[in-house]
């Protein structure tokens, strides 16, 4: 693969793991994701760190070192700087530019982004690896869940619930979801949970996380967000296969 | 790694037939596609030929000359397939991809893609091998799979489907891959598999829905799968 528009000089291993990235997430290397997505969804990055923050409290997971595959702008990690220990030390990596580049303001001497491959760095462990909203978009996110697992203690997930009733009796649901996100691959909670536990992990906590209700868009969305919480009251696991605009969190082992 | 129940002997044990009780109407779709786009192809391969019964039935009502090779990873599925090859059909214990020269005029990729980790990269690997596709996939994705609480990975577990898919995501995952649609049609799988009277009684309602609008009644209650023609 070649990629003479980058405005910037690769070196071996970014060449390396250019080359080893699939056709259809080329999207995050040339500028058409952040196109797409001009905030990189920083929108949401305090909502993450917040889920992530309670699945560490319900745990009480103390991490020196917190890493996140997929970190985008980094607002995740720095919202997380702001409520761990001041010795806590964060990097965060992804394979877009465009991204790192709107990760680096964020930048402080225990804050750090790469633009790299996790899997090409050398020695790279972690007390906590974050994987939030990344599976999705992998091409072989089997591959990827077992090259992830050693990569530190505990791993906490975040899968957008794409497949819903109202998702599936739209003909563009789905479609919609791959031309603006990129999401190649969809999930109910279930497949999310038996994709960890086939490769090895041990699942120890998980909950829903109510996107739609807090981030409702268009007139849609806010029609819907009524129904969502109402019923999400009864049953958030119902809720989500049938209306949707759920995540699931996931701390895993 | 998921795939290797087919290596181990696993999916076997889950599936004994290996899906030959659906060869027949697989192979009569598969000729139904061929006289749709007026091919006449007369060297024809299949991916994943399992016990190697769409080839054969196949073989039973094409031209003589044709040529049929199917390919299987899975030693117990080319060990049933023997009893059905002869000199114009071999079953080879490989992976396509793996074959030098291989190049076909018409390449069977059925219920094949759903059980690939990376099907991405299978489409892109399979698509120089032959001049045309012909896919098929159960499409597991409606909304009455997603509304039953485990309905999928319950699917996952049974038959070691990896990915599910609508026809706008199945079609979508080929044109992703720069293939060309040429044509599709849907089958309706859970009529052909009903036995019995009072199963295909409860099949009404699905054809009744299909009737009025197939897209639809394909997501809101599944049970149907795609054909699929692309070069």
């Amino acid at each position: 693969m070649q990629n003479d528009s980058l405005p910037f000089s690769l070196g071996p291993s970014s060449h390396r793991l250019l080359k080893n990235l699939a056709l259809s997430q080329n999207v995050y290397v040339n500028g058409e994701h952040l196109a797409r997505n001009p905030d990189w969804h920083v929108y949401a990055s305090a909502w993450k760190a917040r889920h992530v923050l309670r699945i560490m409290r319900r745990h009480q997971l103390s991490a020196h070192t917190v890493g996140e595959v997929g970190c985008g702008a980094g607002e995740v990690l720095r919202q997380l700087q702001s409520n761990l220990t001041r010795d806590c030390i964060f990097s965060g990596y992804d394979i877009s530019p465009q991204a790192i580049e709107l990760a680096k303001s964020r930048e402080n001497p225990r804050l750090h982004f790469k633009m790299a491959d996790i899997f090409q760095e050398p020695d790279a462990y972690f007390d906590l690896l974050l994987i939030l909203d990344v599976v999705e978009h992998v091409e072989d996110y089997f591959d990827f869940l077992r090259r992830l697992k050693p990569l530190a203690r505990d791993k906490i997930f975040n899968f957008p619930l794409d497949l819903s009733v109202q998702a599936l009796l739209r003909a563009d649901g789905l479609m919609m979801r791959r031309r603006t996100y990129g999401h190649l691959h969809y999930f109910t909670p279930d497949l999310a949970l038996q994709s960890l536990t086939d490769e090895g992990y041990d699942v120890v906590d998980w909950f829903y996380a109510p996107f739609g209700v807090d981030f409702p868009v268009g007139v849609k969305g806010r029609i819907m967000r009524w129904p969502r919480m109402l019923l999400s009251a009864i049953s958030a696991g119902f809720t989500a296969r049938l209306l949707g605009g759920f995540s699931l969190f996931v701390l895993a082992r | 790694m998921p795939q290797n129940g087919f290596v181990t002997g696993e999916y076997l044990e889950k599936v004994p037939h290996w899906h030959t009780d659906d060869s027949r109407w697989k192979a009569n779709c598969v000729r139904q596609m061929l006289q749709r786009s007026g091919l006449a192809p007369r060297l024809i391969a299949e991916v994943g030929c399992g016990t190697g019964e769409v080839l054969r039935q196949l073989q039973l009502h094409m031209d003589l000359q044709c040529r049929f090779v199917g390919y299987d990873i899975a030693p117990q599925a080319i060990e049933m397939s023997r009893t059905r090859q002869n000199d114009r059909l071999e079953c080879r214990l490989a992976d396509i991809r793996l074959e030098a020269n291989a190049h076909f005029d018409l390449l069977l990729i059925l219920d094949v893609l759903e059980h690939q980790e990376n099907y991405f990269s299978f489409l892109r690997e399979t698509k120089s091998l032959a001049a045309y596709k012909l896919f098929h996939t159960v499409l597991d994705l409606s909304a009455q799979a997603v509304l039953r609480k485990g309905n999928l990975s319950a699917r996952r577990r049974s038959t070691d489907d990896l990915h599910f898919f609508t026809k706008e995501t199945f079609l979508q995952a080929l044109r992703g891959e720069d293939y060309e649609i040429l044509d599709w049609f849907y089958v309706p799988r859970s009529m052909h598999r009903a036995s019995g009277v009072a199963r295909k009684l409860l099949q009404l309602p699905r054809s009744f829905c299909f009737a009025l609008n197939a897209d639809f009644a394909a997501r809101l209650l599944g049970g149907y799968s795609l054909f699929v023609l692309a070069k």
